[in-house]
């Protein structure tokens, strides 16, 4: 833009609000000039990016499952359908979880910076939300391995464990430290971004009312 | 080339200059500014559709770049500023004259980005020329709060370009 378009549009000032000076400088700011077929270019990739990365998500996610299923009924176990039962239900536990918790997160409600910082709130909310699930998600599922031990006893289903029950022991409590240390850190994240945008928000209280 | 792409050709012209300097003023670094214009000229072609002309195609512009700049500071992990620019300092070589305005508009960049979120708002667009009626629209908030923004912005800034001299 240039300077006379930049008079033209500040006629309606009221007066001089002394930033004509700055307003000069600011336009000389060293910037690469755009090129405008390029960007159309760079738009039509990125959105064919996003497009391809949203189809593999979903197609990630059925091959995993179809996979794990088509592997548990070759097994050759006598239990092998409960155990393809169970893969389908946690499976679908989580993705419908997956898809509910990203409801209402892909646009703000409004085109306005309160839009999108309230969008950004929304964002950090359930990312805690997907680390309480995970954890649900990880007790829940060393519940039904105890209980499933456990009528293995009887002869109704084959142990999950076999062997040494120490070492099994062992291999979930370092998952589960290694989780633990995963969402300490996550949780932190969340935190100081929380902080953050409350910042954003006091900023601009101060600079200007509650319009933000 | 249909509507759609027609418009955004010419928006890249009229507005393409000033979307990468509000770029620059959220950006750390080269790279960041680079991918946030690349992301904002994404949401504005997303969004052309749906304009249905209740303001200036320009103001229009804006107001999604404010916005996806607001995404961009909301997704950074840590707040220090300290390598912003650093990349740029010596990018311009060029006739005397030419360097020392380019290091002056990149110390204004730099305490303009150091300005609190709201200021920093009104005073990028004030900048690029848009006028206090169309700064108000593209913020949504009143004119009265633009002039009182760009008030307090310029007495800091101001104060934080001194303190770099």
């Amino acid at each position: 833009m240039n300077q006379n378009k930049v008079d033209k549009n500040t006629a309606d000032f009221s007066g001089d609000d002394g930033l004509d000076s700055l307003a000069e400088l600011w336009q000389q700011a060293p910037i690469a000039v755009p090129v405008p077929a390029v960007i159309r270019e760079q738009v039509g990739r990125q959105e064919r990016r996003m497009r391809l990365f949203a189809l593999l998500e979903w197609a990630g996610s059925i091959v995993v499952g179809m996979g794990g299923l088509y592997l548990m009924l070759n097994s050759g176990l006598s239990d092998a359908p409960w155990r393809a039962l169970l893969v389908v239900i946690l499976l679908t536990l989580a993705m419908a979880f997956s898809v509910s918790n990203r409801r209402g997160l892909w646009e703000p409600l409004e085109e306005s910076t309160r839009g999108y910082l309230d969008l950004a709130r929304l964002r950090l909310v359930r990312k805690r939300r997907m680390l309480r699930f995970a954890w649900l998600l990880f007790a829940a599922e060393l519940a039904i391995f105890a209980v499933w031990q456990w009528l293995s006893r009887f002869g109704w289903l084959e142990p999950i464990f076999v062997g040494d029950s120490a070492q099994a022991i062992s291999w979930i409590l370092a998952f589960a430290m290694g989780m633990g240390g995963w969402s300490l850190w996550y949780w932190r994240q969340i935190k100081s971004s929380e902080q953050q945008i409350a910042r954003w928000q006091r900023e601009n209280f101060e600079s200007g009312g509650n319009n933000l | 080339m249909d509507a759609r792409e027609q418009i955004f050709q010419q928006l890249i012209e009229d507005c393409g200059g000033g979307i990468a300097r509000l770029a620059g003023s959220y950006a750390r670094n080269r790279a960041e500014q680079e991918d946030l214009t690349q992301e904002i000229w994404l949401a504005i072609w997303r969004a052309l559709p749906g304009f249905r002309g209740d303001s200036s195609l320009r103001t229009f512009a804006y107001r999604i770049a404010h916005n996806r700049s607001v995404t961009q500071l909301t997704r950074r992990r840590d707040s220090g500023d300290s390598a912003l620019l650093d990349d740029l300092t010596d990018e311009s070589p060029g006739p005397d004259m030419r360097l020392i305005q380019s290091r002056d508009a990149e110390r204004l960049l730099r305490a303009v980005s150091q300005l609190s979120l709201g200021m920093r708002q009104a005073l990028t667009l004030r900048f690029e020329g848009l006028s206090y009626s169309e700064i108000s629209e593209v913020l949504g908030i009143s004119e009265s709060n633009v002039a009182v923004r760009l008030n307090r912005a310029r007495e800091r800034l101001n104060a934080k370009m001194r303190e770099t001299e």
